[in-house]
């Protein structure tokens, strides 16, 4: 049935009804569908978006989509019971029409759910890591009934005293010999599981990230993950020993069902910890087994997984603020008429970085992933490649969500009070990235842990050891960058990446000078802010890089790559402002030079991308129904669906509110 | 009554729960409450705040507080009842207490409300302009009634298509000289009145601005300033022609009650345009009256307020990042000891900054609303100098905001995931720090205007001799040198004079040298120009806070702090403008990495001791901060717990969609 479903572009340009919206549009120089297919087609892409566009077309044809109200006029509990709903039929739907794929369902979910999709813990990181950390005899037992979301289940490590820090969790796992059981406890207010998503109302199992004691309570073995029961299957009823519940309101994840766990005396059989990497035996001795770094890999899975989510919140945000811009006027030209937003440099400064910022993380994000999935195919290369992948997904994670989230920020501003209404899309969205700064790893851990492979890499450069060094950091080991202009976009990179190993040089020869007098915790820790610094200057390293590579890829001298290349330039001239000092007093560029670049270069890029900036965003070929936004629907009838909105408030269904009822009849005090 | 009430500070050391946080409160090198009065105290001070302590106990001992849950558990009509239950309540209390002092009422309902007040648009700026623009007979017919609150009204000028540029508003009143009225319509769709708050479902008159039209539909008059009924006085319906309602959900102030007003030919007598500035006589014909620069004033003084509003946000959302930063504990030291958040540089680089600016935007708001009260407050408004105040105030509105925004921001991600939650507290003041970026003024647009004001003054440079010691662009006049090194703070303060004066001399010299048209200019350089602004205002923040500092150094327990807070200011705001100073030769490269690798983590040291007690110092009552992270005990978890427990879909055992579901299964087994 998915087969049947056809790949065109979901709009053309004669479905616009706003007449700026179709000149823009009409000004273009390059055909979308072009760069559409260019950046994200085929099977090996990520976003393979010929694929993606039957799974959206499938989803939304659903009746269910105009059953209830826009969300934001829904109660809490109305909320999360459509919600659920969506979520059930999404999976009843993707088994009718024979959607197999993991990747494709994930979509198809997603989209089902309106990125709302209620066991999407479950159906990534729990599937995932049942099929990574089970044993083959739990596989046999458990893939099947979570499989068929007989068994559902999410992840519940975080505690309300500790999040980042693993090794400090509390919950713990106490083997029983007479009864061949774990007893669980959160012996503590502190060891309260708080944050998983699913948990308050939804699943009926966790995956418990545990302290295990074994053979007894005297013998700390470390952090083990159980599989645990909580919901019983008929009835949904919380088990014996088990309390939980949502915890208090979040912004973004409204619907996320975040909750709350704690457990007293909760016995689950010994064959319910999983055993693939280590082992309890019936007498309670504990064995390890595995590879432990296959854990590693659920991580940079994961981070990879959060990732992409900030980049489709990235391309709607900016997707809505541009045609926004394209159909909003305002003030008064010499001629007597107004002006369209969009032509004011001031607003070009706010949203030609940020596309150029979205393109460059889409491109880098390709990279990544599409290198990721090949090294997963050999098992030794993998484990091999495992620090480089873990160090450029934490940084890249670290990096792009604050960025992201500063970005949704100012694509907010640019559309101005409109922007503030849920309706825009653009307040969903920036939550969204703002909850990506902490979750998976607070974003300045993560970036030290990019800065710790950085100066071990640093290390083998220094004594000459590079035999298997990453290609990411290859440049480490290169001549810096000598020239005094710069020139094409290979020199851009050059100098970014000349930058990048000076400033890690300094700090890995300033650490090791003081290694003689301070310890290395300490060492670490005094260097911290210089440390995060540096893993950004290797992250922007890597994105223009990664840019650049695909400039090359482009059609040479055609249209799409003049306008990659104008992208190409804003991304590296905005990044190279923003940390103009390292460029000057590192001696590769003079202060006039970025002065130049900013106050020249920049804005004169600003105008070569003018005509094209419409047609840069529809080339992400978001459906209205995912954006979801009165502003930045493809026909530009923004007044007409703000308006539409506001009518369809459920509070305008009283000509007068009850409570002023009461106030006219005086009644309100006694209330 | 309010006189008897205490006065102290709300809470003691004792009342410290936390061992943590008792430790960081002992380790003070100053006291809290001589900082406290030597900030916010004093009669004379915007914030009074021994006066206000006594309003706020008040105003959290009524039995009404304790009648709801958490409003983020209440849904949106059950929200909007509380609020409006609230504020008449506060209005009655503030009778019942005597309060009449404007601004001190104003704080008492406030903080009743717990900052949503409902007739906030009707108590400030609905009575201000009538007092301002209505002439005196119609003042003396409309203003008891809204004293009273029996005219509730609000400010109806934003419309769905046009906000900041106010020229072509579309909204429009025609004059009938047959019956003597105004025929009022929005006759398009983007002319429909959007945003006004208190407009969905609460006032019943609006100050509505319309294109006027007089004698007749031919003949354009201008925008003009309109009191105009929308609902009955007894039923609270909406009249004939009238459509209303709330638009769509917002953030920030999902209970501002934003509404959308559309009019179709409503009629209202001659008399109810606003008379004392112009007025049309019986025959239609329009005359000006007054000097419209009064207009200004109600402007000046909103945005005077709104940056006192924007510090105290600020002062919130750091208080909270503080506290919760002194008893949140994570990774691991060498001695197996679990580390408090705050001990980590980098912890302090994301929150030293923010304290250290927040002190210095209460010393700018101070210095400008000294300003605003020696122009407005005078028996006569002191006309030349208004453009001073409009430029200092724009600018400050715009600078506050998005830097107090960005700062919010930091604070939430300080506080990690918990940061994230309603009960935090911080994400609604980012929200409305947010929204304080655009209304009132988008700071881009507000931005130039600072900039305008400061081109023409340095084309007058050469015109004026004498000049207002206390100026803001005092500077701009003398021949500042550039220091050498920095050896005292004033060198600071002369390295950013000098800056400002450098980047607008040459923006000024390359404006009049280009054969552009004037529209063309501005158009082209506007990046420039914002950037112009921003410099500017950043010198006047920094000498502002010079002054402070300077007054504290009488103090010799927190005289040191304030330098310290000043350096890093300093610093930190030089360091984010590093290409400007480099690039005027007025420092280096290495000069501002020494400063800002060495010296700004070496200030972060030495204030670590105090970075407590320079939040505790703002004095905020548990009730206004509403976090579950910011409590001055410090019981950070239990209260987390415990607000989780409150949640009110907890109620169920099992949630009802499940319980249909499981019953669904079991039908088709």
């Amino acid at each position: 049935m998915v087969e049947h479903c056809h790949t065109k572009p979901h709009y053309q340009i004669n479905d616009t009804k706003n007449i700026h919206l179709l000149t823009e549009r009409q000004s273009a120089t390059f055909d979308v569908e072009e760069l559409t297919q260019f950046m994200f087609s085929g099977s090996e892409n990520p976003f393979d978006i010929n694929t993606r566009r039957k799974l959206i077309r499938l989803a939304i044809a659903h009746p269910i989509h105009s059953t209830h109200l826009p969300f934001e006029y829904l109660t809490a509990d109305e909320h999360y019971s459509i919600c659920i709903r969506k979520s059930l039929l999404a999976i009843q739907e993707a088994n009718r029409l024979n959607i197999t794929n993991q990747k494709h369902r994930a979509w198809f979910f997603d989209i089902f759910a309106n990125y709302y999709f209620a066991f999407y813990i479950h159906t990534s990181m729990c599937l995932y890591a049942l099929e990574n950390i089970a044993s083959e005899e739990q596989k046999q037992k458990f893939l099947p009934l979570a499989q068929s979301f007989h068994i559902i289940a999410t992840y519940a490590q975080t505690e309300l005293g500790h999040g980042t820090d693993i090794r400090r969790l509390e919950t713990e796992a106490v083997f029983d010999r007479t009864t061949d059981s774990f007893i669980i406890n959160t012996p503590k207010l502190t060891s309260t599981k708080f944050w998983p998503g699913s948990l308050g109302r939804t699943v009926n199992h966790v995956l418990l990230m545990a302290q295990l004691y074994t053979p007894d309570r005297d013998h700390p073995c470390g952090l083990q993950m159980f599989l645990v029961q909580i919901r019983d299957f008929k009835t949904h009823e919380p088990l014996p020993g088990v309390e939980v519940g949502e915890i208090s309101t979040r912004f973004a994840h409204i619907l996320g069902d975040n909750g709350y766990l704690r457990l007293n005396n909760v016995r689950i059989p010994r064959t319910q910890m999983l055993m693939r990497l280590a082992q309890v035996d019936e007498q309670g001795n504990f064995h390890r087994g595995g590879d432990a770094r296959l854990l590693y890999g659920t991580m940079v899975h994961e981070r990879i997984r959060l990732i992409n989510s900030f980049l489709i919140a990235l391309t709607q945000a900016i997707t809505i603020a541009i045609r926004y811009s394209a159909i909003r006027f305002q003030g008064q030209n010499p001629n007597g008429n107004e002006t369209k937003i969009l032509d004011y440099p001031l607003q070009q400064e706010k949203l030609i970085p940020c596309l150029s910022t979205t393109y460059a993380f889409l491109i880098t994000f390709i990279k990544l992933d599409t290198y990721f999935n090949q090294l997963k195919m050999n098992e030794k290369n993998y484990l091999k490649q495992l620090p480089e992948l873990h160090a450029l997904s934490a940084g890249f994670k670290g990096y792009a969500s604050s960025v992201t989230e500063r970005l949704a920020q100012i694509c907010r501003i640019s559309c101005g009070g409109h922007g503030f209404l849920v309706a825009s899309g653009l307040v969903g969205i920036r939550n969204a990235v703002d909850g990506g700064c902490s979750a998976e790893g607070d974003n300045v851990v993560l970036l030290q842990q990019t800065a710790r492979y950085l100066l071990k890499v640093m290390q083998q450069v220094e004594e000459n050891n590079t035999k298997n060094i990453g290609s990411s950091v290859a440049y480490l080991q290169m001549p810096l960058w000598s020239s005094t202009t710069c020139m094409n976009l290979n020199d851009y990179c050059r100098l970014f990446e000349s930058r990048s190993q000076l400033l890690i040089k300094e700090i890995y020869t300033k650490m090791l000078e003081s290694s003689s007098s301070s310890s290395p915790y300490d060492i670490f820790i005094n260097n911290s802010i210089q440390l995060v610094h540096i893993a950004k200057a290797h992250m922007e390293t890597f994105f223009i890089r990664a840019f650049y590579e695909q400039v090359g890829r482009a059609p040479q001298h055609s249209t799409i790559a003049l306008a990659l290349e104008q992208l190409f330039y804003v991304f590296t001239i905005h990044t190279l402002c923003n940390q103009s000092t390292d460029f000057i007093r590192l001696k590769l560029l003079s202060a006039d030079q970025i002065y130049e670049l900013e106050t020249h270069t920049l804005p004169d890029m600003y105008a070569r991308l003018r005509p094209n900036l419409v047609a840069l965003v529809d080339a992400f070929d978001l459906h209205d129904f995912e954006l979801n936004s009165c502003l930045g629907r493809y026909d530009g009838q923004v007044y007409e669906a703000l308006m539409e909105r506001a009518r369809l408030n459920p509070s305008n269904r009283h000509r007068v509110h009850p409570v002023w009822l009461s106030v006219k009849q005086g009644t309100l005090s006694k209330l | 009554m309010v006189e008897s009430q205490e006065q102290g500070p709300y809470y003691q050391l004792n009342d410290t729960k936390n061992p943590d946080l008792l430790r960081e409160r002992q380790s003070a090198t100053f006291d809290v409450e001589e900082l406290t009065q030597f900030v916010f105290g004093g009669p004379n001070s915007y914030f009074n705040v021994n006066r206000r302590r006594q309003l706020t106990r008040l105003a959290y001992a009524h039995p009404v507080h304790d009648t709801h849950l958490p409003i983020e558990y209440l849904d949106a009509d059950d929200y909007y009842s509380v609020l409006i239950r609230k504020s008449f309540i506060a209005i009655k209390e503030a009778e019942r207490y005597g309060i009449t002092d404007r601004k001190l009422l104003g704080w008492f309902v406030s903080v009743f409300t717990n900052g949503r007040f409902m007739f906030g648009l009707h108590t400030s700026m609905f009575l201000h302009t009538l007092e301002t623009m209505a002439s005196d007979e119609q003042q003396e017919k409309f203003l008891p009634l809204a004293r009273s609150f029996q005219i509730i009204g609000t400010y109806a000028q934003t419309e769905l298509g046009h906000g900041s540029n106010l020229q072509r508003l579309e909204t429009e009143a025609v004059f009938d000289i047959n019956t003597d009225t105004f025929v009022l319509n929005t006759p398009t769709i983007t002319a429909t009145k959007f945003w006004p708050g208190a407009l969905g479902r609460s006032t019943n008159y609006v100050l509505l601005m319309a294109q006027l039209f007089t004698p007749d539909r031919n003949h354009p008059a201008g925008l003009q300033m309109f009191f105009v009924q929308i609902r009955d006085l007894n039923t609270h319906e909406p009249l004939p022609g009238v459509e209303l309602g709330e638009i769509s959900t917002r953030f920030g102030h999902e209970v501002g009650d934003n509404g959308y007003l559309r009019l179709h030919n409503v009629r209202i007598p001659r008399n109810h345009m606003l008379m004392k500035l112009a007025y049309v006589d019986e025959q239609g014909t329009f005359h000006r009256l007054g000097d419209p620069r009064l207009l200004y004033g109600t402007m000046l003084a909103t945005r005077v307020n709104l940056c006192a509003y924007f510090s105290i946000l600020l002062a919130r959302a750091i208080t909270i990042a503080m506290r919760y930063s002194a008893v949140r504990r994570q990774g691991q030291n060498p001695n197996g000891k679990e580390t408090l958040i705050l001990d980590y540089p980098l912890q302090q680089e994301k929150l030293v900054p923010c304290i250290a600016t927040n002190y210095a935007f209460f010393y700018a708001f101070i210095k400008l609303e000294n300003l605003r009260r020696e122009i407005l407050d005078s028996d006569t408004i002191l006309f030349e100098l208004l453009p001073e105040l409009h430029a200092v105030s724009s600018g400050l509105k715009a600078y506050m905001s998005s830097i107090g925004e960005r700062f919010s921001q930091t604070c939430r991600v300080a506080c990690g995931g918990h940061g994230y939650l309603v009960a935090s507290g911080i994400k609604g003041l980012n929200n409305q720090l947010d929204a304080g970026c655009t209304y009132e003024g988008d700071n881009s647009v507000l931005y130039q205007q600072t900039a305008r004001y400061l081109l023409k003054v340095m084309q007058q440079l050469d015109e004026i001799s004498e000049m207002e010691t206390e100026s803001s662009i005092k500077f701009l006049y003398s021949t500042t040198t550039p220091p050498a090194t920095i050896i005292n703070l004033d060198d600071y303060c002369r390295l950013f004079e000098c800056r400002s004066q450098m980047l607008l001399k040459s923006m000024s010299n390359r404006l009049s040298e280009s054969e552009a048209s004037t529209y063309n200019k501005f158009s082209k350089n506007s990046i420039e120009l914002v950037h112009i602004s921003k410099a500017f205002i950043e010198t006047v923040v920094l000498r502002a806070f010079y002054d402070g500092v300077r007054k504290a150094s009488e103090h010799k327990s927190f005289g040191p702090v304030f330098e310290q807070l000043f350096h890093v200011f300093a610093i930190h705001t030089l360091r984010n403008s590093a290409t400007d100073f480099i690039r005027l030769k007025l420092l280096t490269a290495d000069q501002i990495y020494q400063l800002e690798t060495f010296n700004l983590p070496d200030m972060y040291a030495r204030l670590r001791p105090n970075l407590i007690s320079l939040v505790d110092a703002f004095d905020f009552h548990d009730n206004e901060l509403n976090s579950c992270l910011g409590r001055y005990d410090g019981q950070v978890y239990e209260a987390l717990m415990e607000r989780a427990r409150l949640n009110p879909t907890n109620r169920h055992k099992v949630h009802p969609v499940w319980k249909s579901i499981k019953q669904e299964t079991k039908s088709k087994l």
